[in-house]
């Protein structure tokens, strides 16, 4: 809500005159007190308006654009805002080009022409004073979103780490216990089927039938395994691993990739490797999806302590509606994951021509292994 | 006088379920003995530099040490022994890494594992040949 206080009752409105003929000084200060502003003081140049200013702490600042002296109004009333955030209106004799370019750069509250009417003056400081109510709301109200969406965007960090460790778990273990179990059996199969004597052929047809069944539940495991998490991307690196997804991604789909990476192998924390290969996944399921394409460029280059990473494909390309839209967790996530390391990501589309992905992530260069 | 050819073996794996089948498959050749079992990649390195096996059988993830810095460790012996690393990872990447760390064997845990006594058979031959040379070169001095 805006203090509306100074509205009913002008004496509690502090007003510091700066202006440098004294009888246009009284006059104003006669003004003012008849309008029953309070004023707290005055001054002649602009340096002593600045030190008044600092000490007073004015409501508000009547400010001569033109003042004798080093320093100008405009100058006086530009530290004025920064230093000690009090609105300042100005007071000019002549309305011209020249004087509004220089004052428009501090951020006027109001202009008043010389001679000072009474009305001219009481309105201009009601504006200026409304208007900078409303200001500070806005910055208050800007500052809490700020703190907000970092709040949201720590918030989202950490489920995504605590997601990712589950699939981590649960990946491993159906690797290793499954898997182990089913390998364990495969072999004891082939041992069976050692044993049995070659004109037992019914039996060691069903023995091959288990044998099959068996190396499909172990296909079956490692898929899901490495659907949910790849072990080379903990054991060997983010490019074993961007590496293996682009194949898998062949296989499945058809479309040809073409890989450019320049170097062998980078060892980056799992956090940031991590969001890295979720974000290249995310992007190759957008390209399977809606793309319609037929071809994949895939490209990780490391400059100057940045990482690279460009996804071109030639489909239909995205649109700047699909971009947009705020039901696409896909992109949202991506953008998100981007900005939590200070990042940068781009993404472009052209009709019928293809679409292009493009994260940058500032890392620490020493972690790099050179081809 | 006939020698016995011993292939001596060690074998790691942190499953207690696959190594013992291990095992067994290397138990069917005679001329194969199995001098150690390790259970992680520490283990392993010790016995390999103590007991001086002519060939390990090392599985890729294993606690304490991972199979390819076990690899690397174990080449460094004197002399190195033959290792045939077996793995439920048989992706390209691993085969590329273990190969750079000196591998001489990769194979898929679960679909090749049977071309282990074949490796073994080899070995066993060519081993079998060399003292056969070496024989013939002492008697002929």
């Amino acid at each position: 809500m805006i203090n509306k206080a100074f509205l009913q009752d002008p004496s509690k409105t502090n007003i510091l005159v700066v202006e440098d003929e004294v009888i246009i000084t009284n006059n104003i200060i006669m003004t003012l007190t008849s309008l029953r502003y309070k004023v707290c003081g005055s001054a002649a140049t602009g340096e002593a308006a600045v030190e008044k200013a600092g000490a007073l702490r004015p409501d508000l600042v009547l400010m001569d654009v033109v003042l004798r002296g080093r320093m100008d109004g405009t100058e006086a009333a530009a530290q004025i805002q920064k230093k000690f955030n009090i609105p300042v209106v100005y007071l000019t004799s002549y309305v011209d080009e020249k004087s509004l370019d220089r004052t428009s750069s501090t951020l006027p509250y109001g202009f008043i022409s010389k001679p000072v009417s009474s009305k001219d003056l009481d309105i201009a400081i009601r504006m200026a004073l409304i208007r900078y109510g409303v200001e500070k709301q806005l910055k208050e109200s800007e500052k809490r979103y700020r703190i907000l969406t970092g709040k949201v965007r720590k918030l989202s960090a950490h489920f995504e780490s605590v997601r990712e460790n589950e699939r981590t778990r649960v990946a491993r273990e159906i690797h290793d216990e499954l898997g182990q179990a089913l390998t364990a059996l495969k072999m004891d199969l082939s041992w069976l089927c050692k044993k049995m004597p070659d004109r037992q052929a019914l039996m060691r047809g069903k023995i091959e039938e288990m044998t099959e069944l068996t190396d499909q539940i172990i296909q079956t495991v490692k898929k899901i395994s490495s659907d949910l998490r790849p072990g080379l991307l903990d054991d060997l690196g983010l490019i074993a691993a961007i590496e293996w997804q682009i194949q898998n991604f062949q296989e499945r789909t058809g479309i040809s990739c073409d890989v450019r990476i320049d170097q062998e192998e980078i060892d980056l924390e799992r956090d940031i490797s991590t969001a890295l290969f979720r974000i290249f996944q995310e992007t190759l399921t957008n390209i399977a999806r809606h793309a319609k394409a037929t071809k994949v460029n895939v490209c990780l280059e490391l400059k100057d302590g940045e990482l690279e990473m460009t996804v071109r494909d030639n489909g239909i390309g995205i649109t700047q509606e699909q971009i947009d839209n705020p039901e696409s967790f896909g992109l949202l996530g991506i953008k998100e994951r981007v900005g939590f390391f200070k990042g940068d990501v781009g993404i472009n589309g052209i009709p019928d021509s293809g679409t292009i992905v493009r994260v940058i992530l500032p890392i620490d260069p020493v972690k790099v292994r050179q081809k | 006088m006939t020698t016995k050819y011993i292939l001596k073996v060690l074998v790691a794996d942190d499953s207690d379920v696959t190594r013992s089948r291990i095992l067994t498959l290397l138990s069917e050749n005679p001329g194969v003995g199995v001098i150690g079992e390790a259970k992680d990649g520490l283990e392993a390195s010790i016995l390999a530099e103590k007991l001086k096996p002519d060939i390990v059988v090392l599985d890729i993830r294993m606690p304490k040490k991972n199979g390819i810095e076990t690899l690397k460790q174990i080449k460094k012996n004197d002399p190195p022994p033959i290792v045939i690393m077996l793995t439920n990872f048989p992706y390209q990447q691993y085969k590329k890494e273990c190969e750079k760390a000196g591998a001489d064997y990769f194979f898929d845990k679960s679909m090749e594992f049977n071309k282990i006594p074949i490796v073994l058979d080899e070995l066993l031959n060519a081993q079998k040949a060399k003292s056969v040379e070496k024989k013939e070169t002492d008697e002929a001095e």
